[in-house]
């Protein structure tokens, strides 16, 4: 059984053989409120300028 | 928790309420701006993971069985420790996730039908490959092609920069941490 490409990168991480199954039916999914921070997109976040260099001295 | 035996395969197959935790890499894109964050799985451009709703796997291999089956290496993959993580190819984020639906638990981590992120945070690649979970936090984001965000410390940007990965732009690692946390609702990584 080797990896999922798709899901790791293609380079080899292998998870080793399948021990067992788990249906997980959980009571309430684990996902966030819909109408919790995120549906609006934030403002854009500004550029790191780098310092100026200071030319040298002749 | 109920427990059977699956057909074929010989693999017990137990039942529960609760959702599984492991931990996950993922690559991340966005603007050049640092909006429209998605996590990624780390090849290429495959599907990314929405905002807001659960990933779901499908099988690119075969299509004619659900995912994840037993015989395949598909779904969504997660792992028993962090530290596995090191050898994905270009890991940005790394949390933890829970998976439930079909779940197929392997020696060093899982497979599953669904999964959400629930802790995430941004990691330096490089410090990470080197040294592990704990000691990889950057500094900066750099904005590459095709709209990969790239997380850096400054040592490790001096280090790309030198060798010809030039961001296009950097922006503020805690910035776009907060962002993609408020983008999913999710909360910090502890570390």
């Amino acid at each position: 059984m080797g990896p999922d490409p798709a899901a790791l990168g293609g380079v080899p991480v292998n998870i080793g053989r399948p021990q067992r199954i788990i249906e997980v039916e959980p009571a309430s999914l684990p996902l966030p409120d819909p109408i919790a921070p995120g549906l609006e997109p934030g403002p854009a976040i500004p550029e790191i300028v780098p310092d100026p260099v200071t030319p040298p001295k002749p | 928790m109920n427990t059977r035996v699956s057909a074929g395969r010989d693999l017990a197959v137990e039942v529960t309420t609760e959702p599984i935790m492991a931990w996950r890499a993922w690559a991340l894109t966005g603007r050049r701006d640092g909006t429209d964050l998605l996590l990624r799985p780390v090849a290429g451009r495959s599907r990314p993971w929405r905002p807001l709703e659960a990933a779901q796997a499908a099988c690119k291999h075969a299509r004619l069985h659900a995912a994840p089956n037993v015989d395949c290496s598909c779904g969504l993959h997660a792992t028993h420790d962090a530290d596995i993580l090191r050898r994905t190819r270009t890991p940005a984020v790394l949390g933890r996730v829970a998976l439930w639906g079909r779940v197929i638990e392997h020696e060093l981590g899982y497979r599953a039908e669904f999964a959400y992120p629930q802790t995430v945070s941004l990691v330096c690649q490089f410090c990470f490959w080197q040294w592990g979970p704990f000691g990889a936090r950057p500094s900066v984001v750099g904005w590459f092609s095709r709209d990969e965000l790239v997380p850096l410390c400054w040592w490790h940007l001096e280090v790309a920069q030198r060798y010809g990965m030039e961001p296009r732009r950097l922006v503020q690692a805690a910035e776009v941490d907060l962002r993609l946390r408020e983008t999913y609702a999710v909360d910090a990584l502890a570390w």
